[in-house]
């Protein structure tokens, strides 16, 4: 089981990743700790103040659209946030973000709004959200199979280190 | 239950009976990656603790983007490719050779019923052999190299119905803009297109893949035309084996069907900065043009420079503004030269560039200028894609983009009076 537990920081529909992080900052460094002060900062200019609480983000509609730049993902890792529910995501974003270890949940977000205290929690068949600022509940399936390893695992990356080698290289079939 | 031909294919290489919105562990059947994305990839790799590669032979890097090297940093990257390749014995095609997506054509890794990955968004055009073909994010390459499988989440599927035949001149580009503009940018997000109709007859190997090719702009995850007689025909030819071709089951779901009479469709033009703001070339008649660039993953084929070829037979004079010919691959190149087609370029004041993407997305020089407006037969026109953001990239077809290159304004090759 998981759970967490932060305020919603909130975002309209289309947010592209040129958005999340800006090609101008890419330019000089991809390392995504370095890159966080720049986090959404043409659309949200002092989203870092807000960091300092647990916070997650809620978006509308195609989330992480645009480029697959798979350091938009990162950057949102780095900045401490592990969830973003959305109505719906791009889909390299969708990926990047369980590669990445972030917890990415389609669901209908127009129950929320900026500042609610929003609570998720996974278990191993659902995920349910509170938003305790308005006692609205929401049911969900639970990402299963290889997805759900790899966000357990905390990304990719860690997932690999978590295989043996039989693991690794066992799943071999013959070739069809 | 019926099922589609994303369903089906994720079926047989994950093991699993698989549905549209199931998420599966696929086998991969050809792991694809260039100079973009490839040391990347390795670093991926890497990170990860890779010290194999699973099916080595199922890999191929190749070398398109930047090309000659252009500078030591890039020269760097290049190593990283050869050096992951002496040490994995993975294929590695050198600089020259031309576009990854064409030359891994040329090389007949596309196989109908195969899962195929691409570190590259246009991987989506070897649909046309009835395969899935996605691109993928640099780790999940890396992951494929370690483990040989990856995880999906299965499309659901547009079905694309065509019928009719093309007007004379009017090609795939044309036909995949139209298309576009009726999916828009991220129409197709998260879907896979499923082409069917007595229309995909009339269309050429080479158009399937141009539209496979632009299925990319609507953000599909992949593009998949069954095999048709004409498909069939051209496997047969070429020696590539057809017994896993998949065709969809009858009463199968789609989220949405899309009818095109191909009779009706026009010549089409894409307008900066967006390929999905496609209009009919009347709109955009006689709209200056400073620059043209002929190539690219989505048309530089041997045949799109026939097309080439006749129009400049046509038209006389000589370009009326810089044009810039990029073969696809080196095997067309040689077609070129052989055809007299280089020659006749030349002759017309042509700049042709090395086999390669050119300069697609300015990775390769052919930067336009300050208030330049680009013609270009690509894929992609947002700002600043070709490396100057104050330059404004069209999207044509190669044939008005040759004739338009003749007259230095947007031209309908196929109607008189264009001088
Ligand atoms: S030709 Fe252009 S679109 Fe195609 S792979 Fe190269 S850079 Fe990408």
């Amino acid at each position: 089981m998981f759970e967490y537990e932060g305020k919603a920081i909130c975002f309209g529909d289309d947010i592209n990743t040129d958005y999340i992080i800006s090609s101008r900052r890419k330019k000089d460094t991809i390392d995504p700790y370095e890159l966080v002060p720049y986090l959404m900062e043409d659309i949200r200019p002092n989203l870092v103040d807000l960091l300092v609480d647990q916070v997650l983000f809620v978006a509308g509609e195609n989330f992480g659209c645009g480029s697959a730049m798979e350091v938009a993902a990162q950057i949102v890792k780095a900045a401490g946030i592990p969830i973003i529910i959305a109505k719906s995501f791009a889909r390299s974003y969708f990926r990047n973000a369980i590669n990445n270890g972030i917890l990415a949940i389609q669901a209908d977000t127009s129950h929320f709004r900026e500042g609610d205290i929003v609570r998720v929690r996974m278990e191993d068949e659902s995920v349910t959200i509170w938003n305790l600022s308005t006692e609205y509940v929401g049911h969900h399936v639970a990402p299963q199979g290889k997805i759900r390893e790899i966000l357990d695992a905390g990304g990719l990356i860690p997932y690999v280190a978590t295989l043996n080698k039989e693991e690794l290289h066992g799943n071999r079939r013959e070739d069809q | 239950m019926a099922k589609t031909i994303v369903e089906k294919i994720f079926s047989a290489k994950s093991g699993k009976d698989a549905r549209a919105g199931d998420i599966v562990d696929a086998q991969i059947d050809v792991i694809l990656t260039n100079d973009a994305s490839g040391p990347l990839s390795i670093d991926y790799f890497e990170k990860m603790g890779g010290d194999r590669v699973i099916h080595p032979e199922r890999v191929v890097a190749i070398i398109d983007h930047y090309v000659p090297c252009p500078n030591s940093k890039v020269a760097r990257l290049h190593q990283k490719l050869f050096d992951f390749r002496d040490r994995y014995g993975i294929t590695l095609v050198e600089a020259g050779h031309g576009i990854a997506h064409q030359v891994i054509d040329e090389l007949k890794y596309i196989r109908a019923g195969t899962l195929i990955i691409g570190g590259d968004s246009h991987t989506t055009t070897h649909g046309y052999l009835d395969t899935v073909s996605v691109g993928v994010g640099a780790s999940d390459l890396a992951f494929a190299l370690i483990t040989g499988a990856l995880w999906f989440k299965i499309p659901e599927t547009i079905r694309i119905n065509l019928t009719g035949i093309l007007r004379k001149g009017v090609s795939g580009k044309d036909v995949a803009l139209y298309l576009l503009r009726i999916l828009g940018a991220d129409g197709a997000n998260y879907r896979a297109l499923e082409f069917h109709g007595d229309g995909v007859g009339c269309l050429s190997l080479d158009d399937r893949k141009t539209i496979c090719n632009l299925a990319a702009e609507s953000s599909a995850k992949c593009a998949i035309m069954p095999l048709d007689e004409r498909a069939l025909e051209y496997c047969n030819t070429q020696h590539i084996r057809v017994d896993d071709c998949v065709v969809p089951d009858e009463g199968c779901t789609y989220s949405r069907t899309i009818e095109i009479d191909l009779a009706t469709v026009p010549l089409m033009i894409s307008l900066p900065p967006r390929a999905d703001l496609a209009v009919a070339i009347d709109e955009q008649l006689g709209t200056p043009i400073d620059m043209v660039v002929i190539g690219t993953c989505t048309n530089g084929r041997i045949s799109d420079f026939e097309i080439v070829d006749e129009v400049i037979r046509e038209i006389p004079g000589p370009f009326m503004v810089e044009t810039l010919i990029v073969p696809g691959s080196l095997e067309t190149y040689k077609h070129m030269v052989n055809r007299g087609i280089a020659g006749r370029l030349l002759e017309k004041g042509a700049m042709i560039l090395p086999p390669g993407c050119g300069p697609c997305c300015g990775s390769s020089p052919g930067t336009p200028r300050d208030g330049f407006n680009v013609l270009s037969t690509a894929n992609r026109n947002f700002v600043g894609r070709m490396g100057n953001v104050n330059s404004h990239i069209y999207l044509s077809s190669p044939a008005v983009a040759i004739a338009s290159a003749l007259t230095g304004h947007i031209t309908d090759p196929w109607r008189g009076g264009h001088v």
